[in-house]
């Protein structure tokens, strides 16, 4: 037990693990309503799409070359209006046919930015935030207000079983673990991880790193699928405009889960968890009757603290025998 | 040669204006080992890339067990069995060892047991050849340099290779685990692996290697066999000069003061290498020369306070007294000027205007009453473009001008500083063949002026007809120091190559 404590101390995951735990105690002790059963599933049906557009964002950081997905909240958005504005509308709005509908959207449009930066040898920032626009746009397109209305398995999802304590929604979180940890025992994950370290050597290893890159991205826009239906989800609604704001809060997430930015090495959980920091702060400061003003600020500087912790541990992971030539 | 496991006919690949292969031909047969041997700039690592599908040829065929293959990516090359070990280490670092030496092999992992085969196959491997165990599960980049080499050299033999390509993949070995990977090379070689070898150390080619092949200008010049040879015809058969076209005439010898410029004592440039000292008087061209990475670029970069030497005082003339090099900034200050190697990167900002790229360093010349004056600019690079024969055009933009016209511009900058001291590293490089000339003037006249020219460079023909005298390294240390008559060619490459015929000696008893 001290030695895994010992070991945690030297992981990337330390910060975020810590900070998790203060939160948690901090807010519980605060509101300790916060887990019962009639609170719980709309706790964890607003935390749903953080962590999932978190996740969503954390493959393509991974990969390197300046990895980075911005277009992964615009992507919500456009899932949970082609949902409410175009597949109910045209009947096809049930679980069986929606749902598929929904993770191809994600999945062709992850692969159009993997695309772009793996063939085209674009920057992911520039590319991602073309797409952030695009997508932002094609929402306003398809929906350009807010419409009610969603079918009737997203209400279900909503729901929770054993009289509260197990919300479905975390249903979308499941299968979004399970695709990862199929893909990291197909050995993609580890190839995503190689590529980003060095995609000079994993070329000349006969790494196809352009398919590598394709699969970061696609795997990326398919969690923000998830993401988007656990919007629906939570808004009940079509809403054009919301999914916007969840890139930055993803980003942010990522970097305070100890991912670096610049690829290489990382983990799923450390986004997740960052996601989980991040609404703790939301709701602790809300709680506590802070001005929603402030949020923002005290968002950027457990931020700023998080990643300069972050890289010192980081730096001290890495530091390696001096080279003999410059 | 019909069994050739891999032979390449006449292949040839052009950058540009430049050729770096013309006609690379060779053949390996199973169980031989055949060095590939070359100076600078000769045309191995494009012909390594070549063949390990890095590089497509521009023309030429590539043939594996008699069959033409067109080698499109890496992949295709290691699928065709052709194994390359690269001189840079590739590895990717944050990745433990038994990824990186499984990177891009097999097919992807799907049960428990494969992947526990995997780590029992690595771990062998890696004892085979070291004799001792590694923790597989930590990352590269924890290892040392010498543990990463291995590393990627275990990974390239566990995919079996047909041909194991190894470019200068001993570098940072030790005596004993390279005695041990030439065990393992002569192990695999029995049962039918071919090798092409590249080093630096002419010992290494001579024990190990069961042919030659010596590549000069992006030609394969002479094939021989073991026995049939010795390292001093290997040597003439490398730097062989061809005289005629293309030869710098050695232009008058500047007369130089008795004023030390530059004076090194004791400098070790890495732990492990030898100390020495070195001066360099006032107006005389002294040339740093070896083969890539063996510590001439450390030199100089040290001299331009950008790089710290091991041990040892580096000092510089000051008016009257000698200094010890304090930084960039303050050298500058003090008349030393350095024109590094990559230009695009370090040496200019290719989206400003010439000029701009001639005066910033120097603005401050151009103040009055603390404003710029434009005018005082442009005539002061009239006055110093006219040194180097550099002729403005209607161009405008320095990222626009040939490489020998930029590097004028860049000298001119540094003419502009009024330097005593000018380092130059490796300044003709990618610099067409006029130009070259027009600049070894323009170092000539300003060796005649009184300023100290120390210059690094990767030719053998510039060494040999413009440089007074040459320091050249071997592996971290000076391995020669040739004065006026005694640099020629052949010396130079014997020094490039850590004055072979006494490590043969010694390697023959």
């Amino acid at each position: 037990m001290i030695a895994k404590l010992a070991g945690l101390r030297r992981s990337p995951l330390a910060v975020v693990v810590t900070l998790v735990a203060i939160l948690l105690v901090v807010n519980i002790s605060l509101t300790p309503s916060m887990l019962a059963p009639a609170q719980l599933p709309n706790t964890l049906n607003l935390l749903v799409p953080s962590v999932l557009v978190a996740m969503a964002s954390t493959p393509s950081v991974m990969s390197g070359r300046g990895g980075i997905d911005l277009s992964v909240g615009p992507l919500l958005g456009v899932v949970n209006v082609f949902l409410v504005g175009l597949l109910v509308p045209y009947g096809l709005g049930g679980a069986g046919t929606a749902i598929p509908i929904l993770l191809v959207l994600g999945i062709v449009t992850g692969l159009v930015s993997g695309a772009l930066v793996a063939f085209g040898r674009l920057q992911p920032v520039v590319v991602t935030l073309g797409g952030y626009l695009v997508l932002s746009g094609v929402a306003l397109v398809v929906m350009p207000q807010p419409v009610g209305g969603v079918p009737d398995w997203v209400s279900y999802l909503s729901g929770s079983w054993f009289g509260g304590y197990l919300p479905r929604s975390v249903l979308l979180v499941v299968v979004a673990v399970a695709v990862w940890l199929f893909l990291k025992r197909r050995g993609a994950i580890g190839l995503i991880l190689a590529t980003g370290s060095d995609d000079r050597a994993a070329h000349t290893s006969g790494v196809r790193v352009s398919r590598v890159l394709c699969l970061a991205y696609a795997t990326g826009g398919l969690f923000a699928a998830l993401a988007g239906i656990g919007l629906s989800v939570l808004i009940q609604s079509g809403d054009p405009s919301i999914g916007k704001q969840y890139t930055l809060a993803a980003v942010a997430a990522v970097a305070l889960g100890g991912n670096p930015l610049g690829g290489g090495r990382g983990t799923l959980i450390g986004p997740m968890l960052g996601a989980l920091s991040l609404f703790l702060i939301q709701t602790l400061l809300s709680g506590a009757h802070v001005s929603s003003l402030w949020i923002q600020v005290v968002y950027g500087a457990v931020l700023l603290f998080a990643i300069c912790t972050n890289s010192s541990i980081a730096s001290r992971l890495t530091a390696r025998p001096a080279l003999g030539s410059p | 040669m019909s069994n050739a496991v891999v032979e390449a006919r006449a292949l040839s690949k052009r950058f540009g204006a430049t050729k770096a292969v013309v006609d690379g031909s060779l053949s390996v047969a199973p169980g031989e080992i055949v060095a590939l041997l070359g100076e600078n700039g000769s045309g191995k690592s494009t012909l390594v890339k070549l063949l390990s599908g890095v590089l497509t040829p521009d023309q030429g065929e590539i043939t594996v067990a008699g069959r033409p293959v067109r080698l499109r990516s890496p992949k295709a090359a290691l699928d065709a069995g052709i194994v390359t070990v690269f001189q840079e280490i590739l590895a990717a670092r944050d990745r433990s060892v038994l990824d990186n030496l499984w990177l891009g092999n097999g097919s992807p992992i799907r049960s428990r047991a494969a992947v526990a085969r995997r780590r029992e196959l690595a771990g062998q491997a890696w004892r085979s050849l070291t004799g001792s165990d590694l923790d597989l599960d930590q990352p590269v980049g924890q290892l040392t340099l010498m543990q990463q080499q291995i590393c990627v050299i275990v990974r390239a033999l566990l995919r079996n290779p047909k041909l194991l390509i190894l470019d200068e993949a001993t570098s940072t070995l030790d005596v004993t685990l390279r005695d041990r990977l030439f065990d393992e090379l002569r192990r695999r070689c029995a049962e039918g692996m071919a090798c092409l070898f590249i080093s630096h150390r002419m010992d290494e080619v001579m024990t190990i290697a069961d042919g030659f092949a010596a590549l000069r200008s992006g030609q394969v010049v002479g094939t021989r066999r073991r026995g049939e040879t010795d390292a001093e015809e290997l040597i003439r058969l490398i730097s062989g000069r061809e005289v005629g076209l293309g030869t710098p005439v050695r232009t008058a010898r500047s007369t130089r003061e008795d004023v030390t410029a530059v004076q090194l004592e004791d400098v070790r440039l890495r732990p492990g290498s030898q100390p020495f000292d070195a001066v360099v008087q006032r107006g005389e061209i002294v040339g740093l020369a070896g083969l890539e990475g063996h510590g001439q670029d450390e030199l100089i970069k040290a001299l331009a306070g950008l790089h710290r030497v091991h041990e040892g005082r580096l000092l510089l003339r000051h008016g009257e007294e000698l200094r010890p090099v304090s930084g960039y900034r303050s050298g500058v200050a003090d008349g030393v000027v350095y024109v590094p190697r990559d230009r695009k990167v370090e040496g200019m900002a290719d989206v400003l205007p010439i000029i701009d790229n001639y005066s910033v360093p120097t603005l401050a010349q151009d103040r009055r009453f603390g404003f710029l004056r434009p005018r005082l600019t442009r005539s002061r690079f009239r006055r110093d473009a006219a040194t180097v024969n550099f002729k403005p055009g209607k161009q405008d933009s320095i990222g626009r001008l040939s490489g020998g016209n930029q590097q004028k511009v860049i000298i001119a900058r540094w003419l502009a500083a009024q330097p005593e001291v000018i380092l130059l590293n490796d300044p003709t490089r990618g610099v067409d063949l006029k130009t070259k000339h027009e600049l070894y003037e323009v170092f000539r006249g300003l060796a005649a002026t009184g300023v100290a020219v120390v210059m690094l460079s990767s030719e053998v023909d510039e060494l040999v007809h413009l440089m007074d005298r040459v320091l050249v390294f071997h592996d971290g240390s000076l391995s020669a120091e040739l004065d006026g008559a005694a640099v020629t060619g052949e010396a130079l490459v014997s020094a490039y190559f850590g004055s072979p015929r006494r490590e043969l000696d010694r390697s023959g008893t």
